[in-house]
């Protein structure tokens, strides 16, 4: 096993997602590379760190506080008869919350009396001439700031409750690595091994949602906070405009690569499991469709190597990402934190103490960039 | 875990059913805005929002997913457009990135992260990196479910969070040095 290899069993090591088999392979390593054993540490560490968050709780119920908005709601139900009308309502009013909730509402609140008024005589006229209008009342929903003192006390006090449960703190329990690293990190791992969950069936599950083309403007009687709601349902009418959000921000999409090894306890999901996303689906579900489904960083590795002239060093660039290792030991000894270039076409200096390539961002910008060896610390810069 | 039973009255059309399975999934929706966020405010408004659109749109999810990823695919996606809008990125990749072949963890003080520095790290994560972190760690989502939520292959979710803790423990390691950066 070579350091790159470890680093990515020690990632899965964490994700209890190493068999039995790979899990003593990388204990082995690990024994026998003090720079892998110092890295999987931190990385034990970190996980443990990580499993520890508090799990915060909102200081109040959040339910409660919607209540008088859902009760002007009406949902979608499964046969499908949602309507238009109801996301108006939704946009109408929202309980205050806190101090800054209550000051954007105290802000909106006169045009939005004013707005009442203008509503009713507006109304009014309509109703003179269209007797067969609706009345406008439900849609011009008072805000309510009143009672939000005390829920502002009760924010400011509970955010950080230590509201962790003793199994979230006990996964890991063994795994450290010490002067003998092979025999405690097993006893962990075997107690967790088996607390993978499945994922279950595919996706195809969230078509057939009415999108919502009626939607309302925004307008001067609404509060900020509902404006920004709005301009969401404009955005859910407008499929074309929904941007994408979680990949091909670290580079150029590379298409229809093949799942890797099973994992285990976990099916693997195929191809098919996204189908569900192409056709009519939620605005949470838009967001992800029809985006490049693969970044860079996967672990298909495109790689480029090239060892230095003077034979001390080998450059490889996985992904995007650049590696130094050392020759006579096959070590690595420059692995930084991944960033947002993909990095190419390795080139050194003849002697061997500047290694050019470009780095290339979401954007397709490219920019010079050059890794300076000097006493064994590598700096990277870009120009 | 919700009673499939609850979620079918739900979508039926009882509204007590579905306040009461709001009620459950509070919690949760709210652990994700908050850490994804960094934000209390931000987040109780993120989760509201959250809860009103899946009371709204209880009637499109389908049992086929997990009702838990799609709540949270729900909430995700609110967080990220919340935080797109009003805080610009910074990428710490503005910073030079010096790594020493020879800094190995001998000698250093192997104190337990603190939840405060942790929580900081989370927030300089770019944001898909921070969503897979976030179900991973406060939802404790499975590869499969984190790619259920976000409608993301398998492999690009491994390839998030192993580079989501790569950046969290060089960013913690220099917290703990006392170095700051981003």
């Amino acid at each position: 096993m070579n350091c790159h290899e470890g680093m990515e069993m020690m990632q899965r090591y964490v994700d209890r997602d190493l068999n039995e088999e790979e899990n003593s392979r990388l204990l082995k390593h690990v024994g026998q590379c003090p720079d892998c054993a110092s890295m999987f540490q931190r990385l034990v560490r970190l996980s443990r760190g990580l499993e520890q968050l508090p799990h915060v709780a909102p200081p109040f119920s959040l339910v409660d506080a919607i209540l008088p908005e859902l009760d002007k709601i009406q949902p979608e139900t499964s046969s499908g008869l949602a309507s238009a009308q109801s996301e108006k309502v939704e946009s109408a009013g929202r309980i205050p919350k806190s101090r800054r909730s209550a000051q954007r509402n105290f802000r909106s609140w006169i045009p939005r009396i004013s707005g009442v008024a203008a509503a009713g005589i507006v109304a009014l006229l309509l109703l003179l001439n269209r007797p067969d209008a609706e009345p406008p009342g439900n849609q011009q929903a008072a805000s309510m700031p009143g009672a939000t003192a005390s829920q502002e006390s009760a924010a400011s006090a509970g955010s950080l409750g230590g509201d962790m449960s003793s199994a979230d703190v006990q996964l890991f329990a063994a795994p450290t690595v010490d002067a003998n690293p092979s025999a405690a990190p097993k006893a962990g791992y075997d107690s967790i091994a088996n607390t993978e969950r499945s994922a279950g069936g595919g996706m195809q599950g969230f078509e057939g949602s009415q999108r919502n083309k009626d939607l309302p403007l925004a307008g001067e009687s609404h509060s900020p906070v509902m404006t920004e709601g709005i301009r969401n349902f404009e955005k859910q009418a407008n499929p074309s405009g929904a941007d994408a959000h979680l990949p091909a921000e670290d580079g150029p999409p590379v298409e229809g690569l093949p799942a890797e090894r099973p994992l285990v306890g976990e099916p693997l999901v195929d191809g098919s499991s996204n189908e569900g996303f192409a056709g009519e689906g939620l605005i949470e579900e838009e967001r992800f469709e029809g985006e490049p489904s693969i970044s860079i960083m996967d672990f298909m590795p495109e790689t480029e190597e090239a060892v230095s002239p003077d034979g001390q060093w080998r450059a490889v660039i996985i992904d995007g990402a650049l590696q130094l290792y050392r020759m006579s030991d096959d070590s690595l000894v420059y692995d930084p934190a991944p960033d947002q270039y993909t990095r190419s076409g390795l080139q050194w200096s003849e002697d061997s103490s500047v290694l050019q390539y470009i780095g290339t961002d979401p954007d397709g910008n490219e920019i010079q960039m050059e890794l300076r060896i000097q006493d064994s610390a590598f700096v990277e810069t870009k120009r | 875990m919700v009673d499939p039973a609850l979620i079918k009255a739900a979508q039926a059309g009882d509204r007590e059913a579905l306040v009461r399975l709001l009620r459950e999934i509070e919690h949760q929706v709210y652990r994700t805005a908050y850490y994804l966020l960094n934000h209390e405010q931000d987040a109780l408004d993120a989760a509201q929002e959250a809860l009103i659109r899946v009371y709204t749109k209880i009637g499109s999810y389908e049992e086929k997913a997990q009702f838990h990823t799609w709540v949270q695919r729900i909430v995700t996606n609110i967080c990220i457009d919340k935080f797109r809008r009003t805080r610009p990125q910074v990428s710490i990749d503005e910073h030079e990135m010096v790594f020493h072949a020879s800094d190995n963890v001998e000698g250093e003080v192997l104190s337990a992260y603190a939840a405060e520095e942790i929580r900081e790290a989370i927030g300089k994560l770019p944001d898909h990196h921070r969503t897979v972190v976030v179900l991973r760690y406060l939802q404790d989502f499975s590869y499969n479910e984190i790619a259920e939520s976000l409608g993301l292959p398998l492999n690009t979710v491994k390839s998030y969070l192993f580079r989501a803790r790569q950046q969290l423990q060089v960013l913690l390691h220099d917290y703990q040095k006392g170095g700051v950066r981003g």
